[in-house]
């Protein structure tokens, strides 16, 4: 074996490394695939006989390559029979690492016409580009195998077919699978699957979608018990936890380190950074400026919106003609493919994107990661400059561009947490039991079943481990019939008992709502966007609402006019230009990791750390320390002050946005009896803010934490957090159906809101299983509000309240959002209106006296 | 609950927080839009919805009886959610609506969606005259009489103090009086859709309802928010 050498570059006659020139993209792939390090951080072990001999060895030696030591030492474990979970940074040989005892096996095995891989990722893209990956080794060797991607952009004629002829290796996302277990052929498809590969595995721990991939992994486990797990994860700070995740016993976890830190930059600008505000207006010329210098760039952003703003505002920038193009979730299938092929094939110098390109994908030629709007965290941030610069000799590279003052900080304290090498932490999860009966339902649809069985199954999958007979019983109730005790209509029973005990569909036309249904990610109702024939994408309700013909909006990076609904599509036409309201999108707002925003916080409270910041900032922050105060590590800095006719109590409390959404509605509740006459509250990760129509005496009771554990029942049961958890755990659960974007209403009108049905249910029968599923997602959620009353409990006494006459400094921001959002708060509507009345009569006495 | 007053066609009305409608002077209590066995109806798609909005929606009827001390009962429409209502609801059920009907005089008018269905012993017409107001389900623009109808389920949105608040309402407007919907599980219907152009108008007055109160907005409704935006 060589020794240290550069892998992978080949060398020219002047002695100069030269990148190898491109005639095949799908080469170039798999070399950013296998290569990540500089050489002396390779380590290289003989591979066994079996790898040895197995052509894809001689193929990478050709080329100069060879395996790296975690790809042999998780094919190890694999074969060996255990599960395994590989850790690694971005493009570390990842999939090549799940693959390859695939690959092994079927070499010995052969190929049974049965499936005998199934690669299961977060995101379509990301199976689709697997898919490109793995193509290469196999068309170059002419393997026999056969691979194939089925997502939901699949089309339903290489589905169907995809199930009577499945080919050998198919990748796919958990919604497909979770489909192809509810077919009442399942067992007899799945009967020979040897490796389930599942790729971003950090990316199921905290979400209902991996309750879902949770309880179809030991499906899967029961029809086929010979097949191994094989997890790739991105690192993170609980392995353990992990691998009790996926792994059944005897687990393996492969680490590989992280290699050369990446280098991170703020962007350093001339213009003013706003106060407030999401958009890099101030910016936009110098980030273009940077990607015309770059080969080929993509700029990250946390938002749609971002997203079409920026594209745009470059696109007038735009005089080298660079090709530009934007990619996000709303947009038509059609348009994003075209955008991901032609970045494969460099056909693009710069895409602007969302998360809707996040998570693994890797690009030949990115040398330049701009990240607009601060990373929110740092696994995040790291996952995304991982797509960067694939120059051996250097580090990835990274530009951050924050878009207002807050994010400023953010980013600082951001880049001082990957130097200091801190990983985000990973929260876990109790599943939930919409989940569940959806998964019933399911299970349901493939063939009969004995509870018994399910039940022994089902807890298997950690997340349900703790589930009790009784909670599971209830939930089949659910399933069966809506498990009302009260009232039943057993003729519409969805599950019906056999002589025998086991359980099936009552009616097999049943498994067709079951299947149009499928999924744990719960949009806003969406409506099809059409320019005269032409599908543009889709575009939520709620914004479509509030608009009147002739009003113009930016989507797909155009500037549209609405005309009118038809066929309950949004017609537009292309507007004449000008100003545009750009569509809002209630997604993809991330939240921000609470370690990096107590590390903000710490960043303000402490002057010394100041040097490092651009002046402007330093003068922002001087001027509310001079105005009010300066949060910090051992006091909750509390404002009050008069704006707009209202008072408004700012929290400072650097929480995160869950936790200070938790917060808002406790003290919308304790300012109402109070008599403060509160009316709605708006928060960021930093702060919340209240604003009521009478200012508070005092504070400390607002925030008492004790007051927070021993209400806090009475309080969940106000509180709308509930109606808005409710709503989502309604449609997962399967108690009401989705509403599929282009669906055309009945005759009927708008059919029920499920808070009606949340006030219904909660009057009648307020231990239904439902309203605990809920009662239990919203503990969860509050876990971070947990936290939130350590911290409250910490620094109790020490509050620091400042009474001011006017909006300080740092809350603009968060003012200027609440102007902006205009949040309805139905529960305290009956004193707005109260107060409109009387704004009316004194106004009407105003015009008696004169 | 404290009611609104108001004047319509000459005669006295007291509006109710459940979207009920008195007229002292007749001692008539007017509601419709029940929907009653409304969630029961998404049974048969296997949606199952919690089955208790008609016992809610009963009771809802009985304490605003109580109330107003109503002895006449006037029904304008939609009373069951559909023709197969009536064999879908619960023994009990029927007997809440006996009591409730027993000390009062009622009258059905025929709605859209219950295909003229009346409980046994009732009968249905499709219109009423009482004192020179015609009441009907559906508004009647060819109309030119004073007339209370349902059937639009009518909400609004009201922006104050830059907040919004959209809440169930009543609709007065050129000679035309619109009740909201009384059934717990009804959803509304914008007032600024094309469906109520006909209400549109500097005169239009809206009252919405809260939980305790009925809230009266100032007068006037255009066709679109911006317009109608209060500050």
């Amino acid at each position: 074996m060589p020794g240290a050498r550069v892998i992978g570059m080949a060398m020219g006659d002047d002695g100069a490394f030269h990148r190898p020139y491109r005639v095949d993209i799908g080469v170039d792939r798999l070399y950013i695939e296998l290569m990540v390090q500089p050489s002396h951080d390779v380590q290289y072990r003989q591979p066994p006989p079996h790898l040895q001999s197995h052509p894809l060895t001689g193929w990478l030696k050709d080329r100069g390559w060879d395996w790296f030591d975690h790809q042999v030492e998780a094919a190890s474990q694999a074969l060996a029979g255990r599960d395994v979970i590989v850790f690694a940074p971005t493009g570390a040989g990842k999939t090549l690492a799940g693959f390859l005892p695939s690959f092994l096996d079927i070499a010995e095995r052969g190929s049974t016409g049965k499936l005998h891989t199934l690669y299961i990722s977060p995101l379509k893209a990301l199976a689709v580009d697997v898919h490109r990956n793995i193509a290469t080794p196999i068309e170059a060797l002419d393997l026999p195998v056969s691979f194939e991607t089925r997502t939901g952009d699949t089309p339903s004629s290489r589905r169907q077919r995809q199930k009577t002829k499945p080919p050998d290796f198919l990748m796919t996302t958990p919604e497909s699978l979770a489909l192809l277990l509810s077919y009442d052929d399942a067992g007899n498809f799945f009967s020979d699957l040897r490796y389930i590969i599942i790729d971003e595995l950090h990316a199921f721990f905290d979400n209902k979608r991996g309750d879902l991939l949770s309880l179809n992994l030991e499906r899967l486990a029961t029809l086929a018990p010979q097949a191994g797990r094989i997890g790739l994860s991105a690192t993170i700070d609980k392995p353990d936890a992990a691998r009790d995740w996926l792994c059944r016993d005897g687990g393996a976890m492969v680490r590989v380190p992280q290699a050369v830190a990446p280098v991170i930059d703020i962007l350093q600008t001339d213009n003013r950074i706003p106060w407030s505000g999401h958009m890099a207006r101030h910016a936009l010329d110098e980030v273009y400026a940077q990607i015309q210098a770059a080969r080929m760039s993509v700029i990250f952003v946390n938002t749609r919106a971002q997203a079409e703003f920026v594209f745009q505002r470059l696109w007038q920038l735009n005089e080298k003609n660079l090709r530009i193009a934007v990619h996000h979730g709303s947009l038509e299938r059609e348009l994003r493919r075209k955008v991901e092929a032609m970045m494969a094939a460099g056909g693009l110098d710069c895409v602007v994107a969302t998360s809707s390109l996040d998570l693994g994908l890797d690009w030949a030629d990115v040398d330049l990661v701009i990240q607009v709007g601060a990373p929110k965290g740092v696994s995040r941030l790291l996952q995304r400059v991982g797509r960067a610069n694939h120059r051996l000799d250097e580090p990835s590279r990274a530009i951050l561009v924050p878009t207002n003052r807050f994010e400023y900080l953010e980013c600082v304290a951001a880049q001082a947490e990957i130097e200091k090498n801190k990983l985000d932490g990973a929260a876990f999860r109790r599943g939930g039991f919409d989940v569940l009966a959806q998964h019933i339902f399911g299970v349901a649809c493939s063939g009969p079943f004995h509870a018994d069985d399910l039940y022994a199954e089902i807890i298997r999958a950690m997340p349900y481990a703790d589930t009790t007979r009784e909670q599971f019983d209830k939930v089949l109730g659910f399933v069966t019939d809506g498990g009302y005790s009260l009232k039943a209509y057993p003729q519409y029973n969805r599950l019906a008992t056999l002589k025998d005990g086991s359980i099936v569909l009552r009616e097999a036309k049943m498994a067709r709502q079951y299947r149009m249904n499928i999924g744990t990610i719960v949009e806003s109702p969406m409506m099809k966007v059409k320019l005269r024939n032409r599908t543009l994408g889709s575009i939520e309700e709620n914004f479509v609402v509030n608009l009147s013909p002739g009003d113009t909006f930016l989507f797909g990076g155009q500037v549209l006019t609405f005309e009118s609904i038809s066929n309950a599509a949004v017609m537009v036409s292309k507007a004449k230009g000008g100003e545009a309201q750009i569509p809002s999108y209630g997604g993809g707002r991330l939240p921000l990791s609470t370690n990096l925003s107590y590390a903000v916080r710490n960043l303000i409270g402490d002057r010394d750390a100041w040097g490092a910041l651009p002046g402007q900032i330093h003068d922002w922050l001087a001027l509310h320390d001079d105005r009010s105060a300066l949060p910090d590590e051992k006091t909750l800095l509390v404002e009050i002050f008069p704006h707009r006719g209202r008072h408004h109590t700012v929290v400072y409390s650097f929480a995160g946005r869950n936790a200070n959404q938790t917060l808002g509605f406790l003290m919308l509740r304790r300012m109402k009896r109070a008599g403060l006459r509160p009316l709605g509250f708006s928060m960021t990760d930093y702060a919340l803010a209240v604003w009521s129509l009478d200012p508070p005496d005092e504070v400390e009771s607002l925030l008492d934490p004790d007051i927070m554990t021993e209400e806090f029942e009475e309080w969940l049961q106000d509180t709308p957090l509930l109606k808005r958890l409710f709503r989502d755990a309604a449609i997962i659960s399967g108690l009401v159906e989705r509403r599929h974007p282009g669906q055309v209403k009945t005759g009927r009108q708008i059919l029920f809101s499920s808070d009606l049905i949340y006030d219904v249910l909660r009057r009648h029968e307020p231990d239904h299983i439902l309203l605990q599923a809920v009662r239990r997602d919203a503990m969860q959620g509050l876990i971070d509000a947990g936290r939130l009353a350590d911290t409250l409990q910490d620094i109790a006494g020490n509050i620091v309240c400042r009474r001011l006459d006017m909006i300080s400094p740092m809350a603009v921001p968060l003012i200027m959002q609440i102007v902006r959002e205009n949040t309805v708060r139905s529960e305290v509507g009956d004193d707005l209106l109260l107060d409109m009345e009387e704004e009316i009569i004194r106004a009407a006495h105003v015009e008696e006296i004169h | 609950m404290s009611r609104k007053s108001t004047e319509f066609a000459g005669h006295g009305f007291e509006l109710h927080p459940s979207g009920a409608l008195f007229w002292p002077a007749e001692s008539l209590l007017i509601v419709g839009d029940l929907h009653l066995e409304k969630a029961s109806s998404y049974h048969a798609s296997g949606q199952f919805l919690p089955p208790y909005d008609t016992s809610q929606t009963l009771a809802r009827l009985a304490a605003v009886l109580a109330e107003t001390g109503a002895s006449r009962l006037l029904f304008l429409g939609d009373v069951f959610h559909d023709g197969r209502a009536w064999s879908r609801m619960s023994d009990a059920d029927k007997a809440l609506l006996s009591d409730l009907l027993t000390p009062v005089d009622s009258i059905w008018v025929e709605g859209n969606h219950d295909q003229s269905f009346v409980p046994p012993g009732h009968s249905a017409v499709t219109e009423i005259e009482i004192g020179g107001i015609v009441l009907r389900h559906i508004m009647d623009e060819a109309d030119g009489r004073p007339e209370i109808s349902a059937h639009y389920h009518p909400a609004a949105v009201i922006h104050h103090r830059g907040s919004r608040v959209r809440r169930p309402c009543f609709v007065r407007a050129a000679g035309r009086l619109i009740i909201p919907a009384f059934g717990v599980l009804t959803g509304g219907l914008d007032c600024r859709d094309d469906a109520l152009a006909a209400l549109r108008g500097r005169d239009t007055q809206l009252f919405l309802l809260g939980k305790e109160d009925v809230f009266v907005p100032p007068a006037g409704l255009a066709a679109d928010n911006r317009r109608s935006r209060r500050r």
